[in-house]
């Protein structure tokens, strides 16, 4: 099968959202943006076997999650070298105060409970799936989600400078 | 946090995100793949290939971004130093073919002279790519710094600025160059020429059946201060929370954010038209509604608990009137 076919309507698709997700991992868009990005460029190196899978979407995604672990230094090192050479600004989402508050708090989570948190949430992942994903048993997916979800409440409750000032251009 | 909570706010923000992200020109994703596939394929078959193969290696190590088109100044700096990108709130077809105007928000004294120690100047750039337009505010400042004590609001109005676009639009999406963010281009939907000080956008969306625009204005606080950081001044509350400026079409003009029995509170001219004036005291907000030909405004604010709704009414209709 040539990539192109499917490929770029896959790609068009899903690519934001996917991007969307990582940030919520990762609560950094440049570093979401290359992640995802890099595991397309895999998933199409491949495509005649990924567009085959279930749910190739899924695939894309746990290869994301794993480059941002390692990789993902080396990407974010590159994207800043091509910023100073003037390719492109730093992308930051435009958010309302709410959701930058929340994004604080997510980025203020250690990221074992993060990940959960939104794989679960975000996603609509059952703990097992949440579990067979990022390789960990079930039991622990469960007292994350619950130790994340105390955390994640308890820093949202705290105000913060960002939320007091308010989001320049939401 | 209940997790019902926790869902909803979490699919906000994705949803935020998501529409905010513009994928790539997938064809750049497929080449480097294919660049990857024949790396991989050419590897260990004799020193020729292995050769050949450090050739596809390194091509395929070399940037994929193609190499963008430089961005045109469509206008001339206005004076003073450049102060990096400032982000823009939306973009407006300006009625002359090639031109959008787009709206930042900007201090009060952004309309002084350069000698004004608050004064901003801004300049726009455009540059066409092939799946996008990438428009960037540039910002420019007084060269002296800001003296000690001295205090610049830091909002306070939209300021548009026109930009002439390199190419015709042709459908592409817009884009913001200072955060990359896609921006609408709003068709139908009015700016306001004055806000309170310290009101700013807080966001536009459009819904219905696309032919609904929604912008909403609230107040913050904030100054600038002469030297070090940015502080936050805690400001007295203006008599609303929040107004909203919607653009519908003339059939739902009656009925928009109306009860049936929400009485009418009088009438005043806004734009050259007779517009109603309606004072709802059960949800506490008041609204200004006229028609315009083929759209509809309606100018919503809803007032804070300590507020009258007189004071809202006074407030609504001075935004609804500086509507441009």
């Amino acid at each position: 099968m040539a990539t192109g076919e499917g490929f770029h309507d896959f790609y068009r698709d899903a690519y934001p959202r996917l991007v969307a997700q990582l940030y919520a991992v990762t609560t950094d868009l440049g570093l979401a943006e290359d992640v995802v990005q890099e595991a397309f460029v895999r998933a199409a190196s491949r495509w005649s076997e990924v567009s085959t899978y279930q749910a190739p979407e899924a695939w894309v995604r746990k290869v994301a999650l794993r480059l941002r672990l390692d990789a993902a230094r080396r990407l974010r090192r590159q994207a800043a070298a091509l910023t100073r050479l003037g390719t492109r600004p730093d992308p930051q989402p435009a958010l309302d105060p709410e959701d930058r508050g929340l994004v604080e708090a997510l980025g203020r989570l250690p990221r074992r409970y993060r990940e959960v948190l939104v794989l679960h949430h975000c996603l609509d992942r059952s703990v097992q799936d949440v579990g067979a994903h990022l390789g960990i048993p079930t039991a622990t997916v469960k007292t994350r989600l619950a130790r994340g979800r105390a955390m994640l409440a308890g820093l949202l409750e705290e105000p913060t400078g960002q939320q007091q000032q308010g989001a320049p251009h939401a | 946090m209940p997790s019902a909570d926790l869902d909803e706010r979490l699919e906000r923000l994705l949803r935020t995100v998501q529409d905010g992200v513009i994928a790539g020109d997938p064809a750049v994703v497929v080449r480097r793949g294919r660049r990857r596939r024949l790396a991989r394929g050419t590897a260990g078959v004799g020193a020729v290939a292995a050769l050949l193969a450090a050739v596809v290696v390194v091509a395929a190590l070399l940037p994929d971004r193609l190499p963008r088109p430089a961005a045109v100044a469509t206008g001339p700096a206005p004076g003073g130093v450049p102060d990096g990108a400032v982000p823009w709130f939306e973009a407006h077809l300006s009625g002359n073919p090639g031109e959008l105007v787009v709206s930042v928000t900007a201090p009060v004294a952004a309309r002084s002279r350069p000698s004004d120690p608050c004064w901003e100047g801004y300049q726009p750039q455009a540059r066409a790519e092939a799946d996008r337009m990438v428009v960037t505010v540039r910002r420019f400042r007084p060269r002296a710094p800001v003296p000690e004590g001295h205090l610049c609001t830091t909002v306070g109005l939209l300021r548009n600025v026109t930009v002439r676009l390199p190419e015709d639009l042709r459908g592409r999406p817009l884009v913001d160059g200072a955060t990359g963010q896609r921006r609408p281009l709003v068709e139908g939907l009015l700016t306001p020429g004055w806000l309170p000080d310290n009101w700013m956008p807080l966001r536009m969306y459009r819904s219905g059946k696309g032919d609904v625009w929604r912008r909403q204005y609230h107040q913050v606080g904030g100054v600038r201060a002469g030297s070090g950081p940015w502080r936050i001044v805690e400001l007295a509350p203006g008599p609303a929370e929040r107004v909203t400026v919607v653009a519908i079409p003339p059939r739902l003009l009656g009925s928009w954010n109306r009860w049936p029995d929400t009485p009418v509170a009088g009438h005043t001219q806004v734009r050259g038209r007779r517009a109603e004036i309606d004072a709802d005291p059960w949800r506490r907000i008041v609204s200004v509604r006229w028609r315009e030909g083929e759209v509809a405004y309606v100018v919503t604010g809803r007032a804070r608990q300590d507020a009258t709704l007189r004071q809202v009414q006074e407030l609504v209709v001075r935004i609804a009137q500086s509507l441009r």
